[in-house]
């Protein structure tokens, strides 16, 4: 089969699209399942700041005009984490720091905030998310302002968040590696239908021209309908060609059969032996030029079969005697004994009917016409289980010195033919046809005299 | 033999006949299968040669009919399509043997005496010379009621002499009828096939004499 060019592959590039969507998705899904964990966490954390900062806030008293602040063990048990967080606070009244760290404050923005305030600070090179509560507490006859602002670093958020990411990853992953089996899953899938009408087509036996009649998607009909067109025009050029091939025989052999005949006449009648030899040549041309035109076509023939004929099986011995019947009167003619004989169990080849009768045929031919009278053709076919071979042996002139694979070349005759009828297409068309058999066409030179052609085939047992 | 030839092609219908009628046999021409029905209908043919690409139809077609209505005539194919496949179909269609063009006219009469001799054609055309019997269509002769084997060439040689008993043969005619037209044959090789044929007939009072610088005629022994 001839491979055609490749551009691309429809697969790959669905399987590669649905590759880049599964990354873009399960990175988008990454980064959604951070982010929300990234803010619960801190909502959690703001809530326990937040608690903390009541429970400080619930604590706070007074004493006549002063403000009490104790600072319940609670508050702080409440912000305990397994990542020993670090706590920062401070506790102001009236804008003076009472407990924690004085430079530790919140920004001016919320001091008129009245519910608990979380932000996100800097302090002392810490990350922190901090809470600030402004409350008042009664001292003597007024009110004092209380400003409690505690802060803890972010590393058991951290840790959570970072819990969550891994499990995103693996969540992640797990899309990514869905979304390319299923990309995979589409495309063949998706490509099924055109992997069927290869099949329909690889399937048929090269003579099979009829259109496909396979159903196929929508998408696919334009090409299925290309190609049954084709196959339609194919089939017509064939049928021309063959069409062709006959009538062009039938136009050339029957005007050449007339000057045969006429010439033949015209000797009859003639006793002026310039004149007979002057027909003799004429005739010897005619039989030259009837033989090429049947030889091409034959070879024609051959060529163009050769590509597109389906094989069938048959029996290589019923076909040798059709051709040795065939050509029995023609050597009887000449007195020629030809003798046909087999050994083996089996003879049966594939091949193509017509080509194998044509090249059958040429031999024996070659053999009758190189042949002296009175002289003796055998035909022998032997089947050794793996080939079928047809030896034909003459005792003919022979090949000469002439390498025998010359003889296969177009129109290449040996030194030994001279004044024999032959267009040198015999051999190259009995080559040819054994060459697409995935036989062998092989000649040699008796060893007392005349030529031995062994045609074999591969056999079918 | 008495022939029928179908062909439509006048010129070479014509060269054909005179060449049949040269080797003494009968002819009728018919340009089309009508014409050929016509023949077939009121005489009788030992052989009918068919072209088969015709102007009113496929020789193969008019086979086929003839066949399924019962007329056995011996049919040779003569076709200018030389595949092999066209010759399968044709015998199929119920012709006795096909010959392709340009017919060779030994081989023709070769195949027809072959076709004839297969349909265990008539022993009728046994023919009589001295105690010569002589059966072309079976090769058989006998000489006195003993018969003797002949090949191939040696038969036709007889054939010409049985053709014109009495009358001289020169070496060319023996030489054109004997051999294919484009063969150069020398003189030598007549005598040879003549000497052979003298060796088979030996014992008959039938003998092919040689007249001296004319050629040979068959005579009887006085």
């Amino acid at each position: 089969m001839v491979r055609a060019p490749q551009a691309g592959s429809i697969q790959r590039r669905l399987a590669l699209s649905h590759l880049l969507l599964g990354a873009l998705a399960s990175i988008c899904l990454f980064l959604a399942i951070r982010f929300v964990a990234f803010q619960t966490a801190e909502a959690t954390q703001d809530n326990l700041l937040r608690a903390a900062a009541n429970t400080i806030a619930e604590q706070i008293g007074s004493s006549g005009d002063q403000v009490i602040v104790k600072l319940p063990h609670s508050a702080f048990a409440i912000l305990e984490t397994a990542a020993q967080d670090r706590i920062f606070y401070n506790v102001r009244v009236n804008g003076q720091s009472i407990t924690g760290y004085e430079d530790f404050l919140p920004p001016d923005a919320t001091r008129r905030v009245r519910d608990p305030y979380s932000f996100s600070l800097g302090y002392r090179g810490f990350d922190l998310r901090a809470v600030v509560l402004n409350s008042s507490a009664p001292a003597g006859s007024e009110l004092q302002e209380v400003t409690i602002l505690i802060g803890q670093t972010q590393d058991a958020q951290q840790a959570v968040a970072d819990r969550f990411a891994a499990w995103a990853i693996l969540i992640s992953a797990g899309i990514f590696l869905g979304l390319a089996g299923l990309g995979a899953i589409t495309a063949q899938q998706a490509l099924r239908p055109l992997r069927d009408v290869t099949g329909a087509v690889e399937r048929r036996g090269p003579n099979d021209l009829r259109p496909l009649r396979q159903p196929t998607p929508v998408e696919l009909t334009p090409l299925t309908s290309a190609l049954n067109d084709f196959i339609r025009r194919l089939r017509h050029s064939l049928r021309r060609s063959e069409t062709f091939i006959a009538e062009a025989a039938h136009h050339i052999r029957t005007p050449l059969s007339t000057v045969k005949t006429e010439t033949e006449i015209a000797l009859r009648r003639t006793e002026c032996d310039d004149t007979r030899r002057a027909l003799r040549k004429v005739l010897f041309s005619v039989e030259e030029s009837a033989r090429s035109a049947s030889q091409l076509l034959a070879y024609a023939t051959v060529t163009q079969r050769s590509d597109s004929t389906p094989l069938e099986r048959m029996d290589l011995k019923t076909k040798v005697q059709e051709a040795y019947d065939a050509l029995f009167p023609t050597a009887d003619l000449k007195d020629i004994e030809m003798h046909f004989t087999a050994q083996g169990p089996c003879f049966d080849i594939q091949g193509d009917v017509l080509m194998i009768e044509i090249s059958l045929r040429n031999l024996i031919d070659n053999a009758i016409k190189y042949s002296d009278p009175d002289s003796r053709i055998d035909l022998n076919l032997q089947c050794d289980g793996d080939s079928v071979v047809l030896t034909i042996r003459d005792q003919g002139r022979g090949l000469g010195d002439v390498s025998p694979k010359q003889l296969f070349g177009r129109f290449k005759r040996g030194p030994e033919t001279a004044g024999i009828v032959g267009t040198g297409m015999g051999l190259s068309i009995v080559n040819e046809v054994a060459r697409s058999h995935g036989g062998q066409l092989y000649l040699s030179n008796n060893e007392e005299r005349g030529t031995c052609a062994e045609l074999s085939f591969p056999c079918l047992s | 033999m008495r022939f029928l030839l179908v062909e439509d092609n006048q010129n070479l219908a014509e060269a054909v006949s005179t060449r049949l009628a040269m080797d003494g046999h009968a002819i009728d021409m018919a340009g089309s299968l009508g014409e050929a029905q016509d023949y077939l209908a009121y005489s009788s043919y030992d052989i009918v040669l068919l072209d088969l690409t015709l102007p009113d139809g496929d020789g193969r077609r008019f086979l086929g009919q003839c066949r399924a209505a019962g007329n056995d005539v011996p049919v040779i194919a003569v076709t200018a399509q030389s595949d092999v496949s066209s010759r399968v179909e044709v015998l199929d269609a119920g012709a006795d043997d096909y010959i392709s063009k340009p017919v060779n006219f030994a081989e023709l009469e070769a195949r027809c005496r072959a076709v004839l001799r297969r349909r265990g054609g008539a022993s009728h055309n046994v023919q009589q010379f001295a105690d010569l019997e002589f059966d072309p269509l079976r090769a058989e002769v006998k000489v006195a009621g003993e018969p003797r084997e002949l090949r191939n060439r040696e038969m036709r040689l007889l054939e010409i002499f049985f053709s014109g008993p009495d009358r001289i043969y020169s070496k060319v005619q023996i030489g054109d009828r004997l051999f294919s037209s484009a063969e150069e044959i020398s003189e030598n090789v007549i005598e040879v096939y003549v000497a052979r044929l003298r060796k088979k007939l030996d014992g008959s009072r039938a003998q092919i004499e040689t007249v001296r610088g004319l050629g040979y005629r068959l005579s009887e022994r006085g």
